[in-house]
């Protein structure tokens, strides 16, 4: 084994000698995301394309079809079928490209605290429910210290100073090896 | 998020290079798939989830991922690159490129490779 890649394109870039086999490639599979995304899908909910074409009620060369195909040959009903047939409901949006981690991380945060209210909303006078709300939030309160302190100690190390070694020996060696050198002179005198 | 990675051998890397210059249109085809397979495998962690025409399971947990799917203009010929997911080291090896006349020494050397890694890497 000589060196390891992240991912295909990354492989690709990495042995392709062919400058125009290496751009048709990586374009093929930029291409492909959304065939990717539905591939991946369904074999989350395990199933083979014969399965799914069953239950969204159409053939298997149609599966093949669109997990074949570009990003712009894919329509929203292959999208929302997919959606059906899984019991995923279908979400359509657009993102900031500018758009940072960090900035997708609050935005998440938000929305757990507007979905967390809303939970609220709907348990309003029920006192079992409300107990079981309790539990989830402490749930919640959990998992997210432990995400967010779970790499603090990770950071932390790597702020360390380097410790320098320190060698103690070599001056005072020096010192003795001169000290021992003249002596040595005097005697043979 | 995936953090499988992938690893090949010194046969995988002569082949691909064989393939570009010669086949380049299967090596296209296949490195597509192989595309879905990884991806896929990053997000669903069980190699044996993923069903697909293009996949074949064959022995020792080596899968061979051949050439079929996508929009192709032209016909091509049958070509099967052969993979070996680790799920411990979260590796996927690219172990060799071939077609039909060289499948039966191609899955050999697959398999000497992968106990090879197996008993490089003894996992309990």
């Amino acid at each position: 084994m000589i060196k390891d890649f992240r991912n295909v394109k990354e492989m690709i870039k990495g042995l392709s000698e062919d400058d125009k086999f290496k751009e048709s490639a990586l374009s093929e599979i930029e291409n492909k995301t959304i065939a990717k995304f539905l591939f991946t899908l369904r074999c989350k909910h395990n199933l083979t394309q014969k399965q799914l074409a069953d239950k969204i009620g159409c053939t298997q060369s149609r599966i093949s079809k669109i997990e074949g195909a570009y990003n712009n040959e894919i329509t929203i009903k292959d999208l929302s079928d997919y959606g059906e047939a899984l019991n995923l409901q279908l979400e359509i949006g657009y993102r900031n490209k500018g758009l940072k981690i960090v900035d997708s991380i609050k935005y998440h945060a938000f929305k757990i605290k507007g979905y967390l209210e809303r939970l609220v909303d709907l348990v309003e006078g029920d006192e079992a429910a409300s107990k079981e709300l309790i539990k989830f939030h402490l749930e919640a309160y959990a998992n997210l210290a432990i995400f967010t302190l779970k790499n603090i100690p990770g950071l932390q190390k790597s702020l360390e100073p380097v410790k320098e070694p320190i060698h103690l020996s070599s001056p005072e060696d020096n010192i003795l090896e001169e000290t021992d050198q003249k002596e040595l002179e005097e005697v043979t005198k | 998020m995936s953090n499988w990675k992938l690893s090949y051998t010194d046969k995988y890397e002569r082949d691909f290079k064989q393939y570009e210059k010669k086949h380049p249109d299967e090596l296209m085809a296949v490195i597509n798939n192989l595309d879905f397979y990884f991806n896929t495998l990053g997000k669903i962690e069980n190699p044996c989830l993923i069903k697909s025409g293009f996949i074949h399971p064959e022995s020792h947990g080596i899968i061979a991922i051949d050439q079929k799917g996508g929009k192709r203009k032209v016909k091509l010929q049958q070509t099967r690159l052969y993979v070996y997911p680790d799920i411990q080291d979260k590796s996927l090896y690219l172990l060799a490129i071939g077609d039909k006349n060289s499948q039966k020494k191609d899955i050999q050397f697959c398999i000497d490779t992968v106990k090879q890694i197996k008993k490089e890497n003894p996992h309990d």
